[in-house]
């Protein structure tokens, strides 16, 4: 597919996303996370699947998601995140706070 | 709070954190490949789109480090270990940028040091911007007779606000069953400390109550310094006694540590009492006018005629102006001296010169205004060559970068962004640097003593040591220069691209060059002017050590000593004398012993208004310097008598009186006549006191080894009724061997007699030129560096132009230019460098002493050999400069430079 169908990324829409496919799916490791993302975005999200991980990180650090060890499906050791009560409370500020903005963003391109 | 120690927590984790990630990545990847390999890709081109898909390792791995909590501390420690790294991979070239900061540094601290120590150090006490120091026209320390010291105390503006003191004299100090010391003692008026608002490290200080001619128990209180260093800070010694030259004193206090001396370069041992002058027979400096015998020591705390106390006054806002009072106070000294004066003239030229008060938190220093403007110069000069130095460094650094480039190019390649490479170019500049300054700060605490003797010979012992908050400026110094030096490499780093880098090197010359070139001819212009100081300084020692002084450097022993000084009662100091001179003519290989009051390169003198009488004399303008001696003085000497005779036995004070003239004088006086028979008196009018010229000796450098012979009288010791202050023998062959033998003994045969400073001639020229020494070391030292400093700018220069045009060169050699071409091409930029610089350089070395004579005493002069010398040293260091690069550019081989591309 060529580079530049696929979105710009605002920064912090990739956290968003994360999140959102923790609290749908509950634990997941990084390569599943990064398929699932795919997936849903028809492949129009993930320039570089590596990105999740940085974007894991921070959350990690943020206390929004927490991870342990586990054993993929192919019988290999993974680490698997799952999101925190801390992290639900986020998401549900983060969606209203996007449906709001991409609100006002529609408003404003249906009145032009 | 749980987020911060979670924080922590992670930090300490953070390698743990690290592997955890890589082994994700490493999980997910392969995780991407079976996924492609189960939708039947073989395994290779599976693994390759898996890397596709995955995206940069590296920079995913930077990023998500990053974003693992304080990833500036871990990368900092990163990018330091690298730095040092690659600098460890090249030793002479990070050692020598390292010696290089270190000089610059150093250099810098040391003469900011002495700047600080010198000009801006207030002394200890409170409120010091109140302080005024009374000066004269000539920026010296006024005098003023006891009263006036006395009225000033009186006056309501400045009641308790007066220090008064003497010059720091010289006694003899006897401690219980201990040989006899030299102990330093300033005499001051009672309200010295108080107002000064000093306090006590132990026991109190000097009261008004104590500076009383009758007190039954003298007091004094000693310095700090002499209760450290004589008594190991004993506190039993308040209340013992000190006998001062003879005369016992209560140590009623010890000083504050941190209080030296009112006069910098000048610390006393202790503080006396004023009143105690006579009593101790102290011979404090003083200005007498008289037209009668001088008043005795036990007169001048009472007389209006003598003039020995310096003041120091504290002037308070709201009080009547300070200057206005002391004027007043001043006046009746200024009346009675007028009235001591026959000549008008000599009135108005004495009353012209008046008392000044000066702002002085820093108290009086004699050096000060000297050094105002040699240590400004100076720090002018070195900030020069340290700017100049960061410059040159950091063209070193970006050679070495643009060298690196290809390495730099591949790990771009390989996803370390930019601003990494920068980071790591920056690093490498402050690692240098701070080694520098670690380096310079040693380089410094060792330098600074050896410029303080050089430039404030007299200061040395009461200036300041190297204080923490010029250490940080210094560290913040460090840390600007090695972000200067890596800023032009970092630049670099970050404007790099892979493509550029690996597909033609010669995108980056630009003209950020120019500004490079003239930093290099400004420092190679510096370079020659401080080779040429250094060379025209050493070849003017060298013609001193040669010069003929006019008496005998080999054969003969001097010391010095004070009779009254010694407690020797005035009565027996002349048979004193007597057998001093019978126990040195007795010893062993003497040849001849001779007393004089001065002596040579003695550092005192004296001298005298003199009228020559008769007609067709040119009257001298000044004093005139005088000696008295014995008759062996000339002989022990090795002066040279040219006419007439010498002084000699006979001339006992009851005879006619006779003198000697030195040549010069001679000359100066009665052209060619003959002065022999001729008179002089001290007065204006002939009398029968006149004295007979009876002789001419050679010229002779007798106050300092640089000067022009000094025009002289000598008189005998017992006309001029003085005692003999200096006792020189010759013996045969070298005074060296036998000075300490000749010492011992004469010390044994005369154990009352305290002598000092012992030398021969020859040391004491040694002694004399120290400070001369010094200087030439220390020019030829920091002409030395920039001359090295400069062919390392052209090396720079030239290396990186070679660097930047090697494609060119490459071209050029491949299409059949002669290499040696390409060389003498390089070679021939070179040589503009070092002519420009020359230019510059022989300007400034033919202007600077003109110009800095205007302003004081330098000695220096035009030394066209010197400056020549200098200039063929600058244009060789900048053609050996440029000969690396020449070569480097010479060997450039087309075919694999183009191949490579």
């Amino acid at each position: 597919m060529n580079p530049a169908d696929r979105i710009e990324f605002l920064q912090g829409t990739l956290d968003l996303l994360v999140l959102q496919t923790l609290a749908s799916l509950g634990a997941l490791h990084g390569f599943g996370i990064a398929r699932r993302i795919e997936q849903v975005s028809g492949d129009t999200v993930l320039v570089n699947q590596g990105t999740i991980y940085p974007a894991l990180v921070r959350l990690e650090e943020q206390g929004w998601i927490s991870s342990e060890w586990g054993v993929s499906e192919n019988n290999r050791r993974a680490r698997f995140y799952s999101i925190t009560a801390a992290g639900r409370k986020q998401l549900k500020g983060e969606i209203a706070n996007w449906q709001r903005v991409a609100a006002l963003v529609n408003a404003v391109l249906a009145g032009a | 709070m749980s987020r911060l120690a979670q924080k922590i927590r992670h930090l300490f984790q953070r390698r743990a954190r690290v592997r955890r990630l890589e082994e994700e990545m490493q999980t997910h990847i392969d995780l991407l490949t079976e996924e492609g390999v189960r939708q039947g890709l073989d395994r290779p081109e599976a693994r390759r789109r898996a890397h596709l898909a995955f995206g940069n390792v590296l920079s995913t791995r930077e990023e998500t480090e990053d974003a693992l909590g304080w990833p500036a501390l871990e990368s900092l420690a990163h990018d330091v270990r690298i730095a040092f790294r690659s600098l460890v991979r090249r030793p002479a070239f990070s050692f020598s940028l390292i010696l290089i900061l270190a000089l610059g540094i150093g250099a810098t601290t040391s003469i900011f040091t002495l700047v600080r120590g010198m000009l801006w150090t207030p002394l200890p006490v409170p409120a010091p911007q109140e302080l005024r120091a009374a000066l004269n026209n000539e920026q010296r320390q006024f005098r003023f007779s006891a009263p006036t010291v006395r009225r000033l105390e009186a006056s309501t503006g400045l009641r308790g606000r007066v220090a008064a003191y003497t010059d720091v004299n010289r006694l003899i100090l006897r401690r219980g069953d201990a040989s006899a010391e030299t102990f330093m003692a300033q005499f001051v008026n009672g309200a010295f400390f108080s107002s000064l608002q000093l306090s006590a490290a132990q026991g109190r200080l000097l009261t008004p109550a104590d500076d009383n001619e009758n007190h039954p128990n003298p007091v004094a209180v000693i310095s700090w310094t002499w209760w450290q260093r004589k008594l190991g800070g004993d506190p039993a010694i308040i209340g013992q006694t000190l006998r001062l030259n003879g005369v016992d004193v209560t140590v009623v206090g010890v000083a504050a540590a941190n209080f030296a001396s009112v006069m910098i370069g000048d610390a006393p041992d202790a503080w006396v009492p004023l009143s105690l002058v006579a009593t101790v027979r102290a011979q404090p400096s003083a200005s007498i006018v008289s037209r009668k015998d001088s008043p005795g020591l036990a007169d001048w705390v009472r007389v209006d005629n003598v003039f020995w106390l310096h003041v120091l006054l504290r002037e308070r806002a709201g009080a009547p102006a300070a200057q206005g009072v002391l004027e007043a106070a001043w006046q009746p000294q200024l009346d009675a001296a007028l009235a001591e004066m026959d000549d008008a003239t000599d009135r108005t030229e004495f009353a012209r010169d008046r008392p000044r008060l000066v702002p002085s938190p820093g108290g009086y220093s004699s050096t000060r205004k000297s050094f105002r403007t040699v240590g400004l110069t100076l720090s002018l000069l070195v900030g020069a060559v340290v700017l100049v130095t960061a410059a040159n460094s950091s063209t070193l650094l970006l050679l070495r970068q643009l060298a690196r480039s290809r390495e730099l190019g591949v790990r771009l390649a390989l996803g370390a962004g930019p601003w990494r490479l920068a980071r790591a170019a920056l690093m490498e500049g402050l690692v240098l640097s701070l080694g520098g300054a670690v380096a310079g700060g040693v380089l410094a605490l060792w330098l600074t003593p050896l410029l303080a003797g050089w430039l404030v010979p007299d200061a040395v012992d009461s200036l300041p040591g190297i204080d923490p908050t010029l250490l940080l400026s210094l560290g913040g110094l460090a840390v600007a220069l090695g972000l200067a030096l890596g800023a032009a490499p970092a630049w670099l780093s970050a404007h790099l691209s892979p493509q550029t880098i690996i597909q033609q090197r010669g995108a980056m010359a630009g003209g950020s060059l120019r500004l490079g070139r003239i930093l290099i001819v400004v420092q190679l212009a510096l370079s020659v002017l401080l080779v040429a100081v250094a060379v025209s300084l050493a070849r003017d020692l060298r013609h001193v050590l040669h010069s003929e002084l006019g008496y005998s450097r080999q054969s003969v022993v001097t010391t010095f000593f004070d009779l009254s000084a010694s407690g020797i009662a005035p009565e027996r100091q002349e048979a004193t004398a007597r057998r001093l001179r019978a126990a040195a003519a007795a010893l062993p290989g003497v040849q001849s012993v001779g007393f004089a009051q001065a002596g040579v390169l003695s550092g005192s003198s004296t001298s005298s208004g003199i009228y020559f009488r008769g007609e067709g004399v040119n009257q001298p303008k000044d004093s005139v310097q005088t000696e008295s001696i014995d008759e062996g003085y000339l002989s022990t000497l090795g002066l040279g008598l040219l006419r007439g005779r010498g002084i000699s036995m006979d001339d006992r004070a009851n005879r006619p009186r006779v003198a000697v003239l030195s040549q010069a004088l001679a000359k100066q006086v009665y052209g060619s006549a003959d002065p022999i028979g001729r008179r002089f008196g001290f007065g204006p009018i002939a009398d029968q006191d006149d004295w007979e010229i009876v002789g001419v000796v050679a010229d002779a450098r007798v106050n300092d080894v640089r000067e022009a012979p000094t025009p002289l009288i000598y008189m005998s010791l017992l006309q001029w009724q003085s005692a003999p202050h200096c006792l020189a023998i010759r013996v045969a062959g070298d005074a060296a061997a036998v000075r300490e033998t000749i010492r011992k003994q004469i010390s044994a045969a005369e154990p009352n007699v305290m002598f000092s400073r012992w030398a021969t001639i020859e040391e004491r020229i040694d002694q004399w030129t120290s400070h001369d020494r010094a200087a030439v070391r220390l020019t030829a030292g920091f002409g030395a560096l920039a001359t090295l400093l400069a062919g390392l700018g052209v090396f720079g220069a030239l290396g990186y132009l070679v660097a930047s045009r090697s494609r060119d060169i490459a071209v050029r050699l491949a299409i059949g230019a002669e290499p040696g071409l390409i060389w003498r091409g390089i070679v021939k930029e070179a040589f503009i460098l070092g002519l420009a610089g020359a230019g510059l350089g022989l300007f400034f070395a033919a202007v600077l002493p003109r110009w800095l004579s205007a302003w004081m005493m330098t000695g220096l002069h035009t030394d066209w050999l010197a400056i020549t010398l200098a200039v063929i040293a600058g244009l060789a260091a900048a053609v050996l400069g440029g000969l690396i690069p020449a070569r480097r550019a010479a060997k450039v081989d087309p075919l694999k430079l183009l191949r490579a591309e």
